[in-house]
């Protein structure tokens, strides 16, 4: 290779100083990022806070309704049904 | 052969960074800022890029420092991961903003001073040259003159052989030679 185009290159590219306001820059793309999950964390505990209630309803028992009691089937459908049964 | 590299004080930072301590992330940044830009603005030739992936290659760095396993050197780590940050850039994107940056830097060179205007006409075509080479003889360029990396330290950085630095930073300095050979006083008086 040419000498002049090692000199050339060495000066041209030679190392630069970064401005100042890059730390400053990733202080608040850092901010940015976390409050952004911070944010998109919101709804995810809601649900979550919404299915452990669910559950808790559906395990302790004092919690739900009880089912009304089923109505006694007619006369006409128990005749029907001793009919069509095999034995 | 995994070889536990890191020296005595930075080994200190890098744990206190991995417990998400603030002010290792300041010293850490502190030490790697200069490497990180220079090799970001020879590669790409604009302020506003260089500063886009040296902001990029930080935060990439500081989420991911507790994958560092020390298997290499962290300063060779944190120039893979510029060297990286560089080429995803690239491919990401065809910016004007060179254009843009030579036009402003162009308006603040003082008129009077022919020989200041000389060298910078002569840096902006060398630096136009080097941003015409494709992006892998580019960056051998970069890490070779900006930073001075040795042919085995640049093999590591760019995960390649020494073989295939040599290969690339040859066709770069011929390529390189072929364009701004118009330059140069030849003694035969050819002069472009």
């Amino acid at each position: 290779m040419a000498d002049w185009l090692e000199l050339e290159l060495a000066e041209t590219l030679s190392p630069a100083e970064p401005p100042g306001e890059l730390w400053e820059r990733l202080q608040i793309r850092r901010d940015l990022s976390s409050g952004r999950v911070a944010s998109r964390s919101v709804p995810l505990m809601l649900a979550a806070a919404a299915l452990l209630l669910g559950a808790v309803w559906l395990a302790v028992p004092g919690t739900r309704r009880p089912r009304p009691p089923r109505p006694a089937p007619s006369a006409e459908r128990q005749a029907c049904f001793l009919c069509h049964t095999t034995l | 052969m995994s070889q536990m590299v890191l020296e005595g004080l930075e080994r200190e930072l890098v744990e206190a960074c991995r417990r998400g301590e603030r002010d290792a992330f300041r010293a850490l940044f502190e030490t790697y800022k200069g490497k990180v830009y220079s090799v970001a603005l020879r590669f790409s030739g604009s302020q506003a890029a260089a500063m886009d992936i040296a902001q990029d290659t930080f935060l990439k760095l500081f989420s991911c420092i507790g994958e560092f396993r020390g298997d290499s050197g962290f300063e060779t780590w944190v120039y893979r991961m510029v060297v990286n940050r560089c080429l995803d850039q690239k491919r990401r994107s065809r910016r004007l903003v060179p254009l843009a940056d030579s036009f402003l830097a162009s308006l603040s060179v003082p008129g009077d001073a022919l020989a200041g205007l000389l060298r910078s006409e002569v840096s902006a075509r060398v630096k136009a040259a080097v941003e015409k080479l494709p992006p892998e003889m580019r960056i051998a360029i970069v890490l070779r003159y900006t930073e001075g990396l040795s042919y085995d330290r640049m093999a590591e950085v760019l995960g390649c052989s020494q073989g295939t630095v040599a290969s690339r930073l040859n066709r770069a300095h011929k390529a390189l030679e072929r364009r701004l050979s118009h330059m140069v006083d030849r003694p035969g008086g050819n002069r472009g």
